[in-house]
């Protein structure tokens, strides 16, 4: 291994040596040329681009192509106005001299890293790196990562800005294989092509792991990425660990982004299924609280929960404080350290996910209620807020002893036809629960005429209408509840759905199956494993699979071929430990028979 | 809504809160020399109602153009702030009774956010030329102090029965209602000192008498399920221990009703002694548990999160 580096040793001499970015070589080539000829410009050159793809070789090889010697100054070290000025004083000064000394060598700035500039404790850094760019009679380079900040405006005025891009994973194959021929050695065609991969178009990390990989023979030797836990290892781990630190590695793996709160969602949503003891479950919850605290004082925008309210949720403006988020971190460390009443599986298979889901289940109704209270809000002097709970109340109370005179009532508050239908169908709503109830066969029913806007409501509501048959149905039966609930909204009065029992005979509205096997009919919603069944949604396919059936490895295609269709692949199927199943009770059968 | 038929459209009118009326007419004597004024007083007294006498008395009955009437517990962000108010605060506006200012009737300010009342405090020394503000809210504790310096003061007091009652007979008899006394009473009592929830009870229990004869038995019918009955459904629940029902009745409240979280948690605050549940030695843990959650509701958390926290907890001391 020569003592070189091989970033530095192959770096490009000049900039027809240069790999990619071609468009940006020849603009910069064209900006150089102008500091050749009589007239120079007056900008600078601001080189763009995310890190390894050449900005810094580029800028020095096209100094040795119009013979500039090159004066570096990193920008990162060097920030306030000052040092700036120190620094570059004495080399303008001297440049004024050298610019046509013998040797015909001019200076050339150098400046890395200028995005580095402008923390809170170097003011002043781009003001003076615009002063020297206005005053310069040498030219300046400058390089930056990133400059979409405001604060980088002025900054992008007084440079003409060259935008490099990261390198094609071809390109630098193409590079890693040339050096390794230079250089006699090889790797590996598969390492290569990961190497060339995996470096994101950076050329410099690419040619770095190259070189470690070709020096020590290990090829495995990149630093892989920690291994990412995803959300049951993560939640396993949680909940097994024994002390903070242990959780805290927990969360440092883990792939479920942790700036978000869908961890502490997650978490929310299981945590009465994992604890069953009152008091553990209390701890555990106080420790989730603060950790959410904990992420309300981050300040980063957050899923929404349960509330999507209009009527209360303030509107952030604030920059997060990411630097508060470890403490939030702590603190959801600790909210697994008691002793799980269940496993972590059993909890994800049994726990509704509500903190998505609810929300979508009364959005409907909390639009309208939004809808209404700004009308009442407007013509009583009223907030929103106040109409909901001061007003509408009573406006349904009044709606449900006397629907015209609520009418009326409504009309004077300027509620509008929507309002009406609302408030009349949440006045039939509540004492209506109680009588009878229309029960509909969800694959098919009828309803009486109603107006377009009702109608569009259903559709909305996961209704579909056949035009043919003039039945409407349910789209996705699995959705049966909410449906239901949001059908006796719209239609003001009790609606429930048939659904079949447990009896043989009543197999309509279900979903049916057959399992490939042995032809026997399995009712999906009965099914222990419908949760990871690829096919229950799919009304098409007659039969069923899942990993209870596929024992051998030609199942899958046989399965496919039995239904007719070439279907992908299903997604990889968890074993399941919980075997209390019908299907497992039939496996077993099947066995003995 | 009665509430809007029978709001008093002038400070004679009003029939409760005589000294403070009275202060507010000497002021309105010389119109010009007018200060901001900040209404201070429990819900349903009557500060907005006033508010809008004295935006009319000013303005004349063209008034809505003239006056911008904010609700700030809608609109409290500094935003509302530097554009509307800020925008119309700049305006010179001659109304028809010869005065030559805007007038901004800012209601719930005690919503305001910090930076917000900032921004405002601002705005009301910079337009006081052009603009007057009238600033309304429940808690005067909730109003930075520099806006406070600012303003004339009047304190709203909770209505007494006498006037409310009065009141409430002068609607009945202009609705020609045969309401008797007893009943008229009770709802003051169901109102707990609010008059425009009063109104809300009244006309609600008019609706549904026939030939206009109101008794008792009609109005406890008809009165609409409040939100503490449900509060303390879910209160009782969890001190009973069952946390998952608990929890399915606070979805109810926050998806369903669109109640607020920090409405839950003062909702429960108010039910706990009417809860025969909670023993005297729990009932401290209990308000110390909701006093926490309120606290850690302010800190910008999901309230989700916070009230489920809550409800176990509560369910912890019940099974002690």
């Amino acid at each position: 291994m020569g003592t070189v580096g091989w970033t530095e040793k192959y770096r490009p001499a000049t900039t027809a040596m240069l790999l990619g970015n071609e468009e940006a070589v020849e603009a910069f080539k064209g900006w150089m040329k102008q500091w050749t000829l009589k007239k120079k410009p007056t900008k600078a050159c601001l080189l763009v681009g995310p890190p390894g793809v050449g900005k810094t070789t580029l800028a020095r090889a096209g100094a040795n192509d119009f013979h500039f010697r090159v004066v570096e100054m990193n920008a990162s070290d060097v920030r306030t106005e000052k040092a700036i000025k120190n620094l570059l004083g004495p080399v303008r000064t001297s440049v004024t001299l050298d610019i046509f000394s013998a040797e015909g060598r001019g200076n050339l700035i150098l400046m890395d890293e200028v995005d580095g500039v402008f923390g809170r404790e170097d003011r002043g850094g781009i003001g003076a790196i615009l002063t020297v760019i206005k005053q310069s009679p040498v030219p300046i380079v400058l390089t930056a990562n990133d400059i979409d900040n405001e604060r980088f405006d002025d900054l992008k005025k007084a440079c003409i800005v060259v935008q490099l891009f990261e390198i094609r994973p071809r390109l630098l194959l193409a590079l890693i294989n040339h050096i390794l021929a230079q250089e006699g050695r090889s790797v590996p065609e598969n390492v290569r092509k990961r190497v060339a991969g995996e470096s994101y178009g950076d050329m410099r990390s690419a040619i770095n792991d190259i070189q470690a990989i070709a020096s020590s023979g290990a090829v495995n030797l990149r630093p892989e990425r920690t291994r990412e836990l995803d959300e049951k290892d993560t939640l396993s781990g949680l909940f097994a660990s024994r002390g903070v630190g242990e959780a805290r590695r927990t969360l440092n793996e883990t792939q479920i982004p942790l700036y978000r709160d869908e961890l502490l969602l997650l978490i929310h949503d299981l945590l009465p299924y994992l604890y069953t003891t009152p008091s553990k479950l209390a701890k555990a919850y106080d420790s989730l609280s603060r950790a959410d605290i904990g992420y309300g004082r981050v300040g980063a925008s957050r899923s929404r929960g349960m509330m999507p309210p209009p009527f209360n949720q303030p509107r952030r403006d604030t920059v997060p404080e990411w630097s508060l988020l470890p403490v939030a971190l702590n603190e959801l460390a600790t909210v697994g350290t008691e002793q799980v009443d269940n496993d972590v599986e059993y909890a994800m298979d049994v726990a509704p996910r509500l903190s998505g889901k609810v929300v979508d289940r009364y959005q409907y109704r909390l639009w309208a209620l939004d809808h209404l209270c700004r009308r009442i809000a407007r013509t009583c002097h009223l907030s929103k807020r106040k109409a909901l709970h001061e007003v509408v109340p009573f406006l349904v109370a009044i709606f449900r002893v006397d629907e015209e005179q609520g009418r009326e009532i409504a009309l004077n508050l300027e509620a509008e036809e929507r309002d009406i239908d609302f408030l009349v169908s949440e006045s039939k709503n509540r004492p209506a629960l109680k009588g009878p109830e229309e029960l509909l066969d969800p694959t098919g029913f009828k309803l009486p005429f109603m107006g377009k806007d009702k109608f569009i409501q259903l559709m909305r509501a996961g209704i579909s209408y056949d035009r043919s048959g003039g039945k409407f149905a349910v789209r996705r039966l699995e959705n049966l509840d909410s449906v239901e609930e949001r059908l006796s909204d719209i239609m003001g009065k009790p609606l429930k759905f048939k659904r079949p029992e447990q009896g043989k005979s009543e197999l309509e509205g279900k979903v049916v199956k057959e399992c490939y096997v042995d032809g026997q009919k399995i009712i999906c919603d009965e099914c222990d494993f419908v949760e990871e069944c690829p096919t229950h949604t799919i009304a098409s396919l007659r039969f069923c699979l899942c990993n209870q059936t596929l024992a051998d490895p030609m199942a899958y295609v046989n399965y496919t071929e039995k239904n007719g269709i070439a279907a992908k692949p299903a997604k990889a199927v968890k074993p399941v430990k919980a075997a209390k199943t019908t299907k497992a009770k039939r496996v077993v059968a099947r066995k003995k028979g | 809504m009665w509430i809007e038929k029978y709001r008093p459209r002038s400070l004679d009118e009003v029939v409760n809160q005589k000294e403070t009326v009275e202060g507010i007419k000497a002021l309105l004597k010389m119109p010009a020399t007018i200060p901001h004024l900040l209404f201070a007083g429990p819900p349903g007294t009557g500060k907005s109602t006033v508010a809008l006498c004295v935006a009319r008395q000013l303005m004349g009955e063209s008034f809505r153009s003239l006056v911008l009437e904010l609700n700030a517990s809608d609109e409290r962000g500094i935003g509302v702030v530097r554009e509307r108010i800020k925008g119309f605060s700049q305006i010179i506006q001659t109304a028809p009774s010869g005065v030559q200012f805007g007038l901004v009737i800012l209601d719930e300010c005690d919503e305001m956010t910090r930076d917000a009342q900032t921004a405002l405090r601002r705005i009301m020394e910079t337009s006081s030329r052009t603009c007057r503000f009238i600033l309304i809210c429940n808690y005067q504790s909730g109003i930075i102090e520099p806006i406070q310096s600012r303003c004339s003061v009047f304190r709203f007091r909770r209505l007494e029965e006498a006037e409310a009652i009065e009141y409430l007979a002068k609607i009945c008899k202009s609705e020609k209602i045969d309401a008797g006394p007893k009943v008229v009473e009770r709802v003051f009592q169901l109102s707990e000192g609010d008059l425009r929830r009063a109104i809300n009870y009244l006309q609600v229990a008019a609706t549904s008498t026939k030939g206009g004869k109101l008794d008792l038995t009609t109005l406890e019918k008809v009165m609409p399920e409040a939100q503490g009955e449900l509060i303390r459904e879910m209160l009782k629940l969890a001190v009973l221990g069952d946390f998952m029902k608990a929890r399915d009745m606070m979805y109810e409240l926050l998806g369903k009703h669109g109640v607020s979280g920090r409405e839950i948690v003062r909702g429960a605050n108010r039910e706990v002694n009417r809860i025969p549940e909670i023993t005297a030695e729990s009932q401290a843990e209990v308000v110390r548990t909701l006093g926490e959650c309120d606290f850690r509701l302010t800190q910008g958390a999901n309230e989700d999160i916070q009230l489920s926290a809550m409800l176990a907890q509560l369910s912890m001391i019940g099974r002690k």
